[in-house]
């Protein structure tokens, strides 16, 4: 078929026009075949210049359009827009760089004449090859999935959901709340913290447009912004959410008892449990690796117990369930892990058992912890002094920070004490004070007010745990050679926060950086504070570094009000045409362009032993057209043939 | 050998040197007229073939230009390409192409000076090594 091909030259005002002899050239591609048209214009990206493409293109039935001009960076668009005009495909456009590859570049007039001439005649042979290709869009996902179901993660799910959006709420553990289901009460208000979150958490539960999946991961995440395709695995809970009233009659007949992951380790729980009394959801979770059922005995205590007979409310058959979502955007509200490690322990915990870490703590406080929130020593007897030590995890070195939390958290221990057991004395070994914001101030002065005693030591004062016959001896080494010794029943660690136990892996399944300290990184720490660097992920509460539950919601409400704005149902996405594409009779099957994608955009289809790209994952880098052996995967608009004929025109 | 001008194709990535050289043009870098360059959207996309069109179509040297490793745009793209052009350099050598003609950088939007330094030594590199031998394969 005979080509009519239009070739575009322009002046760029006299950018280009300076530089080369546009009259010879225009002379010199006029002679070459199949050229239909050659014109010069002042300025093509001008709306005039536009147009006139695209009436010429019908004027003249050009099949395909060259334009010598600016950078593809600048102006493709553009110009595949005035094709559009001309109702040509854009495709069977190419715009050459003759300003900045030439013009600008090549002092000798005559050379930079020669050069755009190849770049003319290598953008007319290739364009020759290029063949149309329709774009698509699709419909934007407008719903989204949160993972983490604490403070922030509720916030966020709430948030979106009374906006209509469904949210797949995904929590790794069988409960919702997060780290404050854990805590008696809460700062500055010394409120309960389970009953202060509980409505928020029963609406989550009952929320119709809140899809709630408990004991659930992230296995992987595919696509971008407005079309991520997400994985996720829940564990069998071996009870049925649906039926079982959480009554807890199966609890007690189960022979099997394992240190609670709830308490710290301070107590102990069956096989089948509610992590704690007033759990959400309220429905028991079957332990698989320590329920007996599951190995030789083939125990069926806990079913054979149930007063609804158990069957249909315990199914020892249930398997884990792996589901594919679909989201627009994502939350991260991962939270915190409390710290510990060498520094706790190097002051005795984990060594010394009435030295506790502050979450320990909470457990021992707390009405349905391990001691129904008694405060006794081992040997039962009331408990005479307890020592806090603040800063107990504290790198003193550059790479320490303050979590900014922990000091009112230490402090609200202390009043607890205090509440708990006047007869006690309460001392608070402090380095610093941190203690930001409307309430802080006044809730040391309260504390202090209450009884509460202060005792501050230097940043690098050494501090040792010492049992002490039958009790503990907190021995602080003063600089100049003093030496203080504080007895106490009881010595709580007060740590800060670090990421999230997995946020390593998280952060590489959804690839977005983490930092220094290793939560996950803002896309700027001040102007961008809950989004990623990656478009459509989203940061709530402390994944992203520590803070307080009135901020973590704070920020679950921002991360929300993020993904409200920037995904509107109904919106389209266009999708580049421009993607890799397998040929199907020359696969063979060998799947290297499979290990090469970076998007998981290729697919093995083992009933045809072919691979296939998904074009709407595909993002066109081209690396499996490059690796296919049998040159069955090609890069659409940048196919070997297309580049072969532009070296043609390039050296010829 | 002083009248000898050597042709030189680079292929350079969209994203990074593609800037590069665009950030050349707008603040008036010259680079050797004799570099022609195919803009390509990812240094991994450049098949070995496509290395070898070039020397059979009588290019004297090839340059292959991408993000700096890390920065790739499609994440490892460019060591895809550094992996698959290590094997194309030995096959080369075979076919009697020194060395030298075939070069695999790293510029980054950022380096326009770079870019000018790789194509100006390039072409250097090129005039002192003379002509290709014309290369008869057909890829």
């Amino acid at each position: 078929m005979t080509e009519r091909i239009g070739v575009y030259l322009c002046e760029c005002g006299t950018n280009v026009s300076d530089g080369i002899d546009l009259a010879e050239l225009e002379a010199s591609v006029a002679r070459w075949p199949e050229i239909a048209l050659v014109r010069r214009h002042r300025l093509l990206c001008s709306e005039e210049g536009c147009a006139q493409i695209g009436r010429e293109i019908q004027e003249h039935g050009l099949s395909r359009v060259v334009i010598a001009a600016c950078s593809p960076k600048e102006h493709e668009r553009t110009f595949r827009k005035a094709c559009l005009g001309g109702n040509l495909n854009p495709y069977l456009m190419q715009l050459t760089n003759v300003r900045e590859l030439a013009a600008w570049v090549t002092p000798d007039r005559p050379a930079a004449t020669a050069k755009a001439e190849a770049y003319v005649r290598a953008a007319v042979r290739r364009v020759r090859e290029q063949q149309p290709l329709e774009r698509r869009e699709i419909e934007l996902a407008a719903d989204a999935l949160v993972i983490g179901a604490g403070p922030a993660g509720i916030e966020a799910s709430l948030t979106l959901a009374q906006k209509g959006r469904t949210v797949f709420l995904v929590e790794r553990h069988p409960y919702i709340g997060g780290k404050p289901m854990q805590y008696d009460e809460v700062f500055p208000n010394m409120e309960c913290s389970s009953c202060m979150l509980e409505a928020k958490m029963a609406e989550v539960l009952h929320h119709e447009r809140i899809r709630l999946l408990v004991g659930a991961e992230v296995e992987s995440l595919l696509g971008y912004f407005g079309n991520f395709i997400v994985r996720v695995r829940q564990k069998a809970r071996y009870v049925n959410p649906t039926t079982c009233i959480g009554c807890g009659a199966c609890y007690p007949p189960c022979p099997v008892e394992v240190a609670s992951e709830f308490d710290q380790g301070l107590s102990r729980r069956k096989a089948i449990y509610l992590p704690y009394p007033g759990a959400l959801p309220n429905v028991p979770v079957l332990d698989r690796e320590h329920c007996l059922h599951f190995g030789e005995a083939g125990c069926t205590a806990c079913r054979d117990a149930c007063p609804f007979g158990g069957i249909g409310y315990i199914d020892f058959e249930a398997k884990d369930e792996s589901q594919e979502l679909t989201v627009g955007a994502v939350v991260v509200a991962t939270g915190f892990e409390p710290g510990a490690g060498p520094m706790l322990a190097e002051l005795g915990h984990g060594r010394l058992p009435e030295v506790y870490s502050s979450l320990e703590f909470e457990r021992v406080l707390s009405p349905n912890g391990p001691t129904a929130g008694k405060l006794c020593t081992a040997q039962a007897e009331p408990v005479r002094s307890v020592v806090l030590v603040h800063c107990a995890d504290r790198d003193p070195g550059p790479l320490g920070f303050c979590s900014g939390v922990c000091c009112l958290e230490g402090l609200k221990l202390a009043r607890t004490v205090r509440h708990r057991a006047p007869d006690a004395t309460v001392t608070v070994v402090h380095r610093d004070w941190c203690l930001p914001g409307k309430e802080g101030q006044r809730f040391l002065h309260d504390a202090v007010a209450e009884g509460v005693r202060l005792f501050r030591v230097g940043a690098h004062t050494p501090l040792t745990v010492q049992p002490d016959e039958g009790r503990l001896q907190l021995r602080v080494n003063g600089p100049t050679g003093w030496t203080q010794v504080l007895a106490a029943d009881m010595v709580v660690l007060v740590s800060g926060m670090r990421p999230a136990e997995g946020s390593e892996r998280l952060a590489r399944l959804l690839e977005i950086p983490r930092d220094q300290l290793g939560f996950f990184q803002e896309e700027h720490g001040r102007l961008a504070s809950v989004s990623t660097v990656r478009e459509g992920i989203y940061l709530g509460g402390s994944a992203r570094g520590p803070m307080d539950i009135q901020a973590a919601i704070a920020s679950g409400a921002a991360a929300a009000g993020k993904v409200l704005s920037r995904l509107l149902p109904g919106d389209r996405l266009e999708l580049d045409p421009a993607v890799a594409s397998i040929e199907r009779e020359s696969c063979s099957g060998c799947r290297v362009c499979l290990t090469v994608c970076p998007y998981g955009a290729i697919r093995f289809d083992p009933a045809a032993h072919r691979c296939e790209v998904n074009p709407v994952l595909c993002r066109g880098c081209g690396s499996c057209a490059a690796a296919c052996p049998s040159g069955a995967a090609r890069s659409l608009h940048f196919t070997v043939e297309q580049l072969f004929a532009e070296m043609e025109g390039l050296v010829p | 050998m002083s009248s000898f001008e050597p042709k030189v194709v680079g292929f350079l990535c969209h994203w990074c040197s593609y800037g590069a050289a665009d950030a050349a043009g707008s603040s008036r870098k010259p680079h050797p007229a004799n570099v022609k360059i195919v803009r390509v959207m990812c240094s991994g996309q450049v098949d070995p073939q496509v290395v070898l069109k070039a020397f059979v179509q009588g290019a004297d040297g090839v340059m292959v230009l991408g993000c700096h490793l890390g920065d790739c745009h499609y994440q490892a793209g460019n060591v895809q390409a550094l992996k698959r052009l290590r094997l194309l350099h030995r096959l080369l050598a075979q076919l009697g192409i020194e060395p030298a003609r075939f070069v695999l950088e790293w510029v980054s939007k950022g380096e326009a000076d770079k870019f000018v330094a790789l194509t100006s030594e390039m072409v250097e590199r090129l005039r002192a090594l003379g002509p290709s031998k014309p290369l008869a394969v057909s890829p």
